[in-house]
C-alpha cells in the first residue's frame, strides 16, 4: 500500500527543489545590520523567564535576558561571568556573593541595580510567581539581600554543591523589578517582559510571530542584527519550503531524515547536532507496571537487548552519539570515563531465562513523536526485544497525563543537562522522593547513599566516585532505566548566515555568537 | 415559516450547545489532566499538585462541571489555563483570521463548483464533462495538507510568486484558500451535475423544451431552482468541513486562526479555550442548518405552500 506521510512530502520538496536551486536568495549578511527571520515549530504564549524552561520559549528568551553566571557554549559550557562580575561561595556551600558588573542597562533604560538582583531570587518574587519553574530550581534559597550598590548575598537554607551552576541555567535570568512590580498580573508582564540581554522585544507576543529588535545599549556589545523574527510554522514541510522559497533564514527541529533535503536546496546547511539532553527508558516498577517488571534479570534482560549504535546509525543517520551513561565530557573534571552497557543478546537470552517471564506482553506507552523519532525508535527497540524473547505492547497515546497516570512498564524520558554535574540526571530524577511521587517504587540503598554526597558534598573527586557507582547500579546491576543516545538539535540555515547552534535550546543572536 | 417552528428550532439549538460542551467537557476530562500536559514532564509532584489546586482541578469531575456552568451563566466562559487569559478573547481575537481564510473559500467553493457542475451536466458525456468531472474527483480526493504543500511547492518555491506560509497581505490568502475550496468546489460540481441531470429528464423541463421555450429560461427559470434544493443540503455540509479543514489549512500555512488555537488548546487539555472554540463551532452550525432551511422556503414553494403540491414527476 502507498502511504503518504508529511515527512515523506518534505523529502518530494527536496527533490523538486533541485533544480530551483540555482535562483538567487537574498543575503542575509548583504546589509550592514541584518535581519534574520526564523522558522519555529511552536511560539510560547508568554516570554517570563521562570514561567516555561520549554525550548520553544528559551530560544527566544535567551536574546532578551542575562544571568549573573553563563555557560560559555563556545568554552565547552565552562562558566563565565555574565551580569556578575565576580562571585564567592561560603565553605559550606549555603551562601554566594555577587559582584555586579558596571554599567548594565535594562531594555526600559533602568540601570541595573543590586537591589533588581536581589529581588530576583528574593521570597517575595517566588510567593507572587506561585507554582512555577522558577520555584523548583530556586526552592533552596532561605534570603536575598543587598550588601551595597554592587553586591548582592543569597543564603540557602542547606548546602548546595551546584550553587554556581544552579545560577547559569534556566531560570536565572536577571529581572527588572520596577516592571515586574508594576505589571497588573503576570501574564501581562509575560507579555511585555524587560531584561538586560542584546535584544528587546519589538511589538508583543503576537499568534503567529514574535519580533526582537536589537537593544543597542547592551554591555557586552552591540548587536550585529537589526531584528530577529520569530514565525511560527507548525509543519516541518511547510518550514523547509520557506527555507528553499527564501522566506526564513532558519528553520529549527529538522527531522534527521530531513538533513538530505535541506542540503539538496543549494544554498542552505544543516548546522546541530547532539544536544545536552539525553534520551533514556524508565523501567517502571511500580503497581502501573507489569508485575515482571519487579525482576531485576527481566529488566537486565530489557537494557542488554539493545542495541543503541544501530539505533543512532539508522534513525537518526548517525547525527547523534551514545553517551557514557547520563553524562556529558562537557561535565569536564566531573565527567566519569567508564563502560556502559552494551548490546548483548545472548546474555540477555540467559537474564530472560532467569526472570521466569511467561511471554506475557509489556505495556509501552509513548506519544507521537514529542521526542524526535520517538515512534520509529520504539519501534526499533520493540523488535530488539522481539529478538530476545520480550514482548512488548506499544501504545501511542494522546498526551504526557495518559502514561504517568495510566499502566505502564516502559516509558520515554529527556534528561536536560540543566547544570554541568552528574546529580543533574540520575539523582534529580531518580532521588526516593521523585521515585515515590512517580510510582516507579525502586529502592536502592546503595544508589540512595551515594546520593547523599551529591546532595551535599562539593568535593570533585567525591562526586565523580559517587557517580560511578550510581550509574553502575542504574543500568547495569539493578536498572531502572536505561541511557539511548543524545537528543538531536537540527537546524537548516542559510549558508550565508554565520551563526552557531549551541548544546542547549538556546538560540543566540546575540554578539558573542554573531561577530560580524 | 412560523413562530412555532422558530422556537422548535432554537430550543433544539440551545439543548444541541449544551449537549456539546458537555460532551468536551467529560471526554477532555477523562482523557488528560491539563495541568500534567502543560508542566514539562520532570516537574515534581509537589508543583503538579499545587497547580491542581490552583485551578480547581483537584474537585470531583461534577463539581468542576457544576462550577463552569455557574460561570458560564454569568458571562465567564473561564480563564485559558496555557496563556492566563480569559478564553473568549482568546477565541475572538483569532476569528477574524478565520472568517479571512474560510469566508473566501466559501465564495471560491460556490463560483467554481457551481457553474462547473451546470457545464458538465449540459455536456454530458462530452469532453468537457469528463475533464470536469476528473478534476473534481482529484480536487476532493487531495487530502489538503498534500494540495497545501504541493502548492507551496510550485508557487512558492519553484515560481517564486506567493510567500509560502504566514498572513498579513492578498497574497498571503491565494494559496489557502485554494486548498480549503478545491474540496468543496470539487463536491459540489459533482451536486449540481447529477441534479441538474435529473432535473433535465423531469417531465415538466421536457415539457417546457417541447413547448418552445428558450432554452436559457429553461434553465435559469426552471432546471435550475429544481436543481438547487439538494445541492444547498451539500453546501451547508461543506460549511462544516470548511471549518474541520481551517484546522489542517492553519497549520500547512502558519496561518494564526482559531482552528490552530483549538488543535492545541485541544492537546494542551486548555478546557476553557476548547469550550468556547466548540460553542462557537456548534453554533455555526446551528446557524448554518437554520440558514439552510430558511433558503428551502425561499427556493421550494412546496413548503412554504404546504407538501403535496406541485410535485411534477
Amino acid at each position: 500500500m502507498l502511504t503518504l506521510t508529511r515527512r515523506g512530502f518534505a523529502s518530494m520538496i527536496g527533490a523538486g527543489v533541485g533544480a530551483a536551486s540555482t535562483l538567487r536568495f537574498r543575503s542575509v549578511y548583504g546589509q550592514s545590520r541584518p535581519e534574520v527571520v526564523v522558522a519555529v515549530q511552536d511560539l510560547p504564549p508568554i516570554l517570563a523567564p521562570g514561567n516555561d524552561t520549554s525550548d520553544v520559549g528559551v530560544r527566544i528568551t535567551y536574546n532578551l535576558f542575562d544571568k549573573l553566571i553563563e555557560p560559555d557554549f563556545h568554552q565547552n559550557m565552562a562558566l563565565r561571568p555574565g551580569l556578575a562580575e565576580s562571585w564567592t561561595i561560603n565553605d559550606d556551600y549555603t551562601q554566594i556573593e555577587f559582584v555586579l558588573r558596571d554599567g548594565v542597562t535594562f531594555h526600559n533604560g533602568d540601570p541595573m541595580t543590586a537591589e533588581d538582583v536581589a529581588f530576583t531570587f528574593s521570597p517575595e518574587r517566588m510567593e507572587g510567581e506561585g507554582p512555577r519553574r522558577f520555584n523548583q530550581y530556586f526552592s533552596g534559597i532561605a534570603d536575598s539581600e543587598v550588601v551595597d550598590d554592587r553586591t548582592v548575598r543569597i543564603t540557602f537554607a542547606a548546602p548546595d554543591p551546584i550553587l554556581e551552576q544552579r545560577f547559569s541555567m534556566w531560570s536565572g535570568e536577571i529581572i527588572n523589578r520596577r516592571a515586574y512590580q508594576d505589571a497588573p498580573d503576570y501574564e501581562s508582564w509575560g507579555r511585555a517582559p524587560v531584561g538586560t540581554g542584546p535584544f528587546r522585544l519589538a511589538s508583543g507576543v503576537g499568534p503567529d510571530r514574535i519580533v526582537l529588535e536589537a537593544f543597542d545599549d547592551y554591555f557586552d556589545g552591540r548587536p550585529m542584527v537589526e531584528r530577529i523574527t520569530f514565525v511560527e510554522v507548525p509543519e516541518v514541510a511547510a518550514r523547509i519550503a520557506g527555507l528553499a522559497a527564501g522566506d526564513y533564514d532558519i528553520a529549527v527541529a529538522i527531522p534527521p531524515d530531513q538533513t538530505g533535503t535541506v542540503e539538496g536546496l543549494g544554498d542552505a546547511v544543516i548546522v546541530g547536532g547532539p544536544s545536552a539532553q539525553i534520551r533514556m527508558l524508565v523501567f517502571n516498577q511500580g503497581e502501573s507496571a507489569d508485575p515482571i517488571m519487579r525482576d531485576v534479570h527481566f529488566r537486565r534482560a530489557l537494557t542488554l537487548a539493545i542495541d543503541r549504535q544501530l539505533i543512532v546509525e539508522t534513525i537518526f543517520n548517525d547525527r547523534t552519539v551514545v553517551p557514557a551513561g547520563a553524562q556529558l565530557p562537557t561535565f569536564g573534571e566531573l565527567y566519569v570515563d567508564r563502560e556502559t552497557v552494551t548490546y548483548d543478546p545472548e546474555r540477555a537470552i540467559s537474564e530472560l531465562a532467569q526472570s521466569g517471564y511467561d511471554g506475557s506482553d509489556i505495556f509501552y506507552p509513548i506519544l507521537p513523536n514529542y521526542f524526535v523519532n520517538e515512534v520509529s525508535t520504539a519501534e526499533i527497540l520493540l523488535e530488539m526485544w522481539r529478538a530476545v524473547g520480550i514482548n512488548v505492547e506499544l501504545a501511542i497515546q494522546e498526551n504526557w497525563g495518559q502514561i504517568t497516570r495510566g499502566r505502564h512498564s516502559i516509558r520515554n524520558l529527556s534528561a536536560t543537562m540543566l547544570w554541568q554535574d552528574p546529580s543533574v540526571a540520575l539523582w534529580r530524577l531518580f532521588k526516593p522522593s521523585v521515585i515515590e511521587g512517580r510510582g516507579w517504587a525502586w529502592n536502592n540503598d546503595e544508589f540512595v547513599q551515594h546520593g547523599q554526597v551529591m546532595e551535599v558534598n562539593p568535593d570533585p573527586e567525591a562526586r565523580r566516585q559517587a557517580f560511578a557507582r550510581m550509574a553502575d547500579i542504574w543500568e547495569i546491576e539493578d536498572p531502572v532505566g536505561a541511557v539511548l543516545f543524545e537528543e538531536v538539535a537540527l537546524y537548516g540555515i542559510r549558508d550565508t548566515l554565520d551563526w552557531t547552534p549551541y548544546s542547549l535550546p538556546y538560540m543566540d543572536f546575540g554578539p558573542r555568537n554573531i561577530t560580524s | 415559516m412560523n413562530l412555532r417552528f422558530v422556537t422548535r428550532k432554537l430550543l433544539r439549538a440551545l439543548i444541541t450547545l449544551v449537549l456539546a460542551v458537555t460532551f468536551v467537557f467529560v471526554i477532555l476530562r477523562a482523557a488528560g489532566d491539563p495541568v500534567l500536559a502543560m508542566l514539562p514532564d520532570d516537574t515534581s509532584p509537589e508543583i503538579v499538585e499545587q497547580m491542581r489546586q490552583a485551578w480547581g482541578l483537584d474537585l470531583p469531575i461534577w463539581q468542576q462541571y457544576l462550577r463552569y456552568w455557574q460561570g458560564a451563566l454569568q458571562g465567564d466562559l473561564g480563564t485559558s489555563i496555557y496563556e492566563g487569559r480569559p478564553a473568549v478573547d482568546l477565541v475572538l481575537e483569532r476569528i477574524p483570521q478565520t472568517l479571512l481564510l474560510t469566508v473566501p473559500s466559501f465564495f471560491f467553493m460556490l463560483i467554481v463548483g457551481v457553474p462547473a457542475g451546470i457545464w458538465a451536466a449540459l455536456r454530458r458525456n462530452s469532453g468537457v464533462d469528463r475533464v470536469i468531472m476528473s478534476i473534481s474527483v482529484s480536487g476532493y480526493s487531495l487530502p489538503n495538507f498534500f494540495l497545501g504543500i504541493l502548492l507551496i511547492l510550485v508557487f512558492s518555491v519553484q515560481l517564486r510568486l506567493l510567500p509560502s506560509a504566514g498572513s498579513g497581505s492578498a497574497a498571503h490568502l491565494v494559496m489557502p484558500v485554494l486548498t480549503l475550496g478545491t474540496a468543496g468546489a470539487g463536491v459540489i460540481a459533482r451536486f449540481v451535475r447529477s441534479s441538474m441531470l435529473e432535473v433535465m429528464n423531469k417531465h415538466y423541463v421536457r415539457a417546457a423544451i417541447a413547448r418552445g421555450v428558450p432554452r436559457h429560461i429553461v434553465l435559469t427559470r426552471i432546471a435550475l431552482p429544481n436543481a438547487a434544493i439538494p445541492v444547498i443540503t451539500i453546501v451547508g455540509f461543506m460549511i462544516g468541513t470548511l471549518i474541520a479543514g481551517s484546522i489542517v489549512t492553519e497549520t500547512v500555512f502558519a496561518w494564526p486562526g482559531a482552528g490552530r488555537l483549538l488543535l492545541d488548546a485541544v492537546s494542551s487539555r486548555d478546557l476553557a479555550v476548547v469550550q468556547v472554540g466548540v460553542m462557537l463551532i456548534a453554533t455555526s452550525m446551528i446557524v448554518t442548518n437554520f440558514t439552510v432551511d430558511m433558503v428551502y422556503f425561499l427556493v421550494d414553494p412546496r413548503l412554504r405552500y404546504g407538501s403535496g403540491q406541485g410535485e411534477g414527476s
